[in-house]
């Protein structure tokens, strides 16, 4: 066996990425896949620690079919299996806020074996780990279809006077927490350019955000 | 020593103490609903509040939070007092109105109407927190927690689904002032949700926290006798034999010591982890004695003695 | 460089003074979060790519937010012979035509704003630049004309990121001050001889809460800095926090040497990430230079700051609730007595500061206590910097001593959007009520404000006319039901019951009886709420009802 020196990756979710990237290729192939694959994602890297940028970078410039192969187990659903929760926690030398942060930024929300796998990992009780997950206003435990972000400011809420907060507060209560979540952001300290809206990451005008919900949630 | 002064008597009081805790030691009664003499202070219920002056202007605190100080005057019971009580009972009254504790709270102060064009939730809970803390303080088994915020508060195991941490034990059911929290031994499980499991027999649900044990029943006589999964975690943290709880405290069998053999060395009495051996004096010398109503059979004093005194031996059930 | 001597910081200083003003050109952008949302980051990457077209000697660097958020992107231009100009709204668009005109050594009229001949800093250098432009003097500037700048010295002058530039306008220069004089209680003196207040909104003399914990006998001391911005009315500390960054540690590190805390927290929200990577940086960055860590400058004392991210909860900037989260456990209030400076983190003696108000540290120790304390007004001393949004022509952030009216930094905001009238205003955050427009001579004054029901916070926010006040109850309100922490049944269940009856008026279904039972819930969920957010639950209520009794009168049957 060739001598292979240790990847070093930037981040637990670069090394995720790239150990669910090589369990995707054949066995048979996996002793010399596996370090050309390292060798174009160091080189991507410019000789720094591998990033999930460098590594989706180096799966563009594959050729077919392995391009597609690759690029699937990128857009892939992320789960949250042991080994990564491992490193995560250790990233975030065991504060759990952090670790929470860190979660939603990969998965949108903190899910329940999540939670479990946390409290196996760290000793710390289940319960607990639930409540600081339902009472953080930048956590969730649950994933909804759609996801609006209102600026919740008072300023905005001043320029408001249409009462269009009022009215998408309305649409998300009917819809219910399955369907649409909203977020309040208190104040993003660009008062000048409010009110803000966010409707699935993209920037929407506050008066006509009403009526692009409607026809989300109906549609 | 601080000497304080409630409701114009002047109390000598000892030292770190809060003020409800004096007022109790001196006949002074003040409600409280959230408070628990085995647990820390919680400050929740905000129903013990009272009067304080520390030479400024009255502040109103809880008096089961509030340190003792010297020169602190107390009253418990002013028209402001009364008032903010009142508020509170009311607004407990307008979501929990059935349980007990809070319609005789609702008497005492002279409640007898609400306004009506409330949605009215009908809750037992009150958010007390006493079990919370209880499963965290005492038993800590820190099965259950407060979820969400404000209004939308709750009492829950995690994701509301059957917890692995929960012991069975009871205790907040025990310290839950209205009641909610209902614990069952059942005789079995198709009783109490029938269609839902084959028969596995007897069960400890507490369906407050989804959560259901089945029970461990006693291989000698039969009869269940407590949930088997936290006996298991026992069991595992205590290091005791794989056989240990299959019978029951009855029913296992209680090492004896032989008088003949036991020289009295006192290995048996020092190691026992419940403290169920005594020496007893026998023609000059002392010897084991094992009480079989404290023993547990765990049978740690049978490895430890090196005389090989002591022996299990079969007990005749009644 | 490694500073190894109290006196060596001069040297880092008379570095960072040759950057402020270099011999070449030098062109900020101001790049916080409000010049962000507007467009910073292309004005900045088309200024760059522009200067190379030309071949233009100039600098061009990204700084913090001076206040003129209605402008944004500002851009300032330092070249020699000109006095600085201070450039907005510059857009990615108009880059082109700037560069001609500072390449000409002309004045770009058309997106000028001010000028300034001479720049003055705490430590006494003076920064001059040239005189004649034919436009108004940034003393005269009706935005700027009034302000003070203390807490905001630095914000949009300097590099966030470089520590000879803080150096240069007289950073760590008073911790140096007080290393050598070894006194740690004279920082205290001073601190209190200052009048410096908490600036959240509790108004508590600082001075004393630092002898407090200096007094309090333990094993160890910490420091912890507020900055989780629950208020919903102010983004105010995130562009604070990243304009100048360097000067809420140089705080935090005079405040650890005074009580003799050798730990240091800066509680951060999360919306405020940009910041907080600033933050991260900048502590490495001062670890190597010697000015963070162990033997700090060379001397014995020692001080270590983390970053802790907050979930931006309005609870956890309450000081017992952000201490508990802090310590991994709920985030609710504690009890108090005893207060944090006494029994604070893990139980130990703990100083927490809301940030504006450590930022103030550094001049005072600088400059003297008595220095600050001529500023402002008998009890009420100092600078408050304030957030001004809402219904205002000119969004800003400002800078005034204490005792300043209302009125006035109204006028700085340019008065009401549109010329149409003012109806009320907040200055107190969601705490503090809705005030008249009579009340607009009121001062900026703890102890009047505090007779008027109302505090001193960190926004001003102007409603109009066309502002329906029932409605503007109404999502105070529901902000404070979502706060909520849920501990204390007043709060918990208060809330919900007042926003319910809101509902009912807002639907048409309110009565008289409603506004009476709502004003008699104020005084004892007062006094029985466990924390600042209960006490103050009703405030938008009973604010409103009282001084804008005809929105209620037009909702409810008449």
């Amino acid at each position: 066996m060739s001598e292979q020196k240790e990847p070093k990756f930037a981040d637990s979710e670069a090394q995720d990425l790239f150990s669910r990237m090589i369990q995707a290729v054949p066995d048979a192939m996996k002793n010399v896949v596996q370090p050309m694959l390292i060798g174009m994602a160091e080189q991507k890297a410019g000789g720094g620690p591998i990033t999930v940028d460098a590594i989706k970078e180096m799966v563009e410039g594959l050729p077919e079919p392995q391009k597609s192969v690759f690029k699937q187990v990128v857009s892939a659903k992320k789960g949250l299996d042991p080994e990564t929760v491992k490193a995560m926690i250790q990233e975030c030398g065991g504060d759990i806020s952090e670790l929470f942060f860190k979660i939603m930024g990969r998965m949108k929300c903190i899910p329940p074996e999540g939670i479990r796998e946390i409290a196996k990992q760290t000793g710390i009780p289940e319960a607990h780990l639930f409540h600081l997950a339902t009472t953080g206003r930048a956590f969730s435990v649950s994933l909804p279809e759609h996801q609006v972000t209102v600026c919740a400011g008072t300023g905005c809420a001043v320029k408001d006077k249409e009462g269009s907060l009022g009215a998408i507060e309305k649409l998300v209560n009917e819809a219910g927490a399955e369907k649409i979540q909203m977020k309040k952001v208190r104040c993003l300290g660009c008062c000048d350019s409010g009110p803000a809206v966010e409707i699935d990451g993209k920037r929407v005008a506050l008066s006509s955000s009403p009526s692009k919900l409607e026809t989300l949630v109906k549609g | 020593m601080p000497t304080i002064t409630i409701n114009g008597k002047k109390i000598e009081a000892p030292e770190n103490v809060t003020i409800l805790e004096v007022a109790r030691e001196n006949g002074i009664f003040i409600p409280t609903l959230c408070h628990n003499d085995c647990l820390a202070p919680y400050g929740g219920c905000r129903l013990c509040v009272v009067e304080i002056t520390l030479g400024g202007k009255p502040t109103v605190e809880t008096s089961c939070t509030y340190p003792v100080e010297e020169g602190l005057v107390v009253k418990t019971d002013t028209e402001r007092i009364k008032r903010a009580r009142r508020v509170i009972i009311g607004l407990l009254l307008d979501r929990s109105p059935k349980p007990v504790v809070i319609q005789d709270l609702a008497l005492e102060y002279g409640i007898t109407e609400r306004p009506t064009r409330f949605a009215i939730e009908n809750e037992h809970c009150i958010r007390c927190g006493l079990c919370v803390r209880a499963c965290r303080e005492i038993v800590q088994a820190r099965a259950i927690s407060f979820a969400g915020m404000g209004f939308e508060r709750k009492v829950t195991t995690p994701f509301n689904e059957s917890s692995s941490d929960c012991i069975g034990c009871g205790t907040c059911e025990l310290i839950c002032p209205t009641r909610v929290i209902d614990m069952r031994d059942l005789p079995d499980a198709q009783e109490h949700t029938p269609g839902d499991h084959e028969s596995i027999g007897p069960v400890r649900s507490l369906d407050n926290w989804n959560t259901e044990f089945k029970v461990k029943v006693c291989k000698e006589c039969g009869n269940p006798f407590y949930p088997a999964q936290p006996l298991e975690k026992f069991r595992q943290a205590q290091n005791l034999q794989p056989e240990f709880f299959d019978t029951c405290p009855s029913c296992r069998v209680t090492p004896r010591v032989d008088e003949e053999l036991c020289v009295g060395c006192m290995g048996c009495a020092v190691n026992c982890p419940i403290g169920a051996i005594m020496m007893k004096e026998k023609e000059e010398e002392q010897r084991a004695n094992i009480y079989r109503e404290i023993c547990t059979g765990c049978h740690y004093c049978v490895d430890k003695c090196v005389v090989g005194a002591i022996k299990l031996e079969e007990q005749n059930h009644v | 460089m490694k500073i190894k001597d109290v006196k060596e910081i001069e040297v880092m200083a008379k570095e960072g003074v040759r950057n402020l003003k270099p011999a070449q050109i030098r062109i900020t952008v101001g790049s916080a979060v409000c010049g962000q949302s507007k467009g910073a980051k292309e004005t900045l990457e088309a200024l760059k790519a522009e200067i190379a077209k030309v071949n233009l000697n100039a600098d061009v660097v990204a700084v913090g937010c001076n206040g003129l958020c209605f402008a944004e992107p500002v851009v300032e231009v330092i070249a020699p012979g000109m006095p600085k100009i201070t450039y907005g709204p510059v857009t990615s668009d108009k880059v082109p035509e700037l560069v001609k005109a500072v390449k000409a050594g002309n004045l770009l009229k058309g997106m000028a704003l001010c000028k300034t001949t001479r720049d003055q800093f705490l430590n006494g250098t003076a920064i001059e630049y040239g005189r004649t432009a034919d436009l108004i003097d940034a003393s005269e500037f009706p935005p700027l004309k009034g302000q003070v700048r203390i807490v905001m010295r630095n914000a949009g002058l300097i590099d966030p990121l470089s520590i000879e530039e803080y150096a240069a306008t007289g950073g760590f220069a008073a911790l140096a001050k007080a290393l050598m004089e070894k006194n740690p209680a004279k920082v205290i003196k001073e601190v209190e001889a200052s009048g410096l207040r908490g600036r959240g909104g509790a108004g508590f003399p600082t001075g004393l809460k630092w002898k407090t914990a200096k007094e309090s006998a333990a094993p160890k001391k910490y420091v912890v800095v507020n900055c989780s911005e629950g208020d919903p009315e102010v983004g105010m500390h995130r562009s604070l926090i990243e304009s100048d960054p360097l000067s809420v540690i140089e705080g935090m590190l005079i405040c650890g040497f005074a009580i003799g805390a050798s730990q240091g927290y800066i509680y951060i929200s999360d919306k405020l990430a940009a910041a907080e990577d600033k933050l991260n940086v900048l502590i490495s960055k001062l670890s190597e230079a010697g000015l963070l860590g162990e033997r700090i400058m060379g001397t014995d004392f020692s001080f270590t700051v983390t970053v802790k991210r907050s979930t931006g909860s309005y609870v956890s900037g309450e000081e017992t609730a952000l201490l508990n989260a802090l310590e991994g456990d709920i985030t609710e209030p504690r009890p108090r007595p005893p207060f944090p400076a006494k029994k604070g983190l893990l139980g130990m003696p703990t100083v927490v500061n809301n940030v504006e108000t450590l930022m103030n540290i550094p001049a005072i120790v600088l400059k003297g206590g008595s220095w600050y304390a001529g500023y402002g007004v008998e009890g009420s001393c100092g600078t408050k910097v304030l957030a001004v949004t809402g219904d205002c022509e000119r969004t800003m952030t400002v800078e005034v001593p204490l005792g300043t009216k209302i009125k006035d930094v109204i006028a700085m905001a340019g008065g009401v959007k549109g010329k149409k009238a003012l109806k009320g205003f907040q200055i107190g955050g969601p705490g503090g009520g809705i005030l008249s427009a009579k009340k607009i001579n009121l001062p900026l004054d703890y102890q009047k404000l505090w007779k008027e029901k109302t505090m001193l916070a960190s926004g001003l926010v102007l409603m109009d006319e066309d502002t329906d006040m029932v409605n503007m109850a109404r999502f105070f309100i529901r902000f404070f039901e979502e706060e909520s922490c849920g501990k204390c049944v007043p709060c918990r269940e208060g809330s919900h019951r007042v926003g319910e009856v809101l509902d009912q008026i807002m639907k048409g279904t309110g009565t008289k009886g409603d506004l009476d039972y709502l004003l008699s819930l104020e005084e004892p969920i007062n006094d029985t709420s466990a924390c600042a957010l209960g006490k103050t639950l009703l405030a938008p209520v009973s604010s409103t009802i009282k001084n804008f009794p005809e929105d209620y009168a037009k909702k409810i049957g008449g």
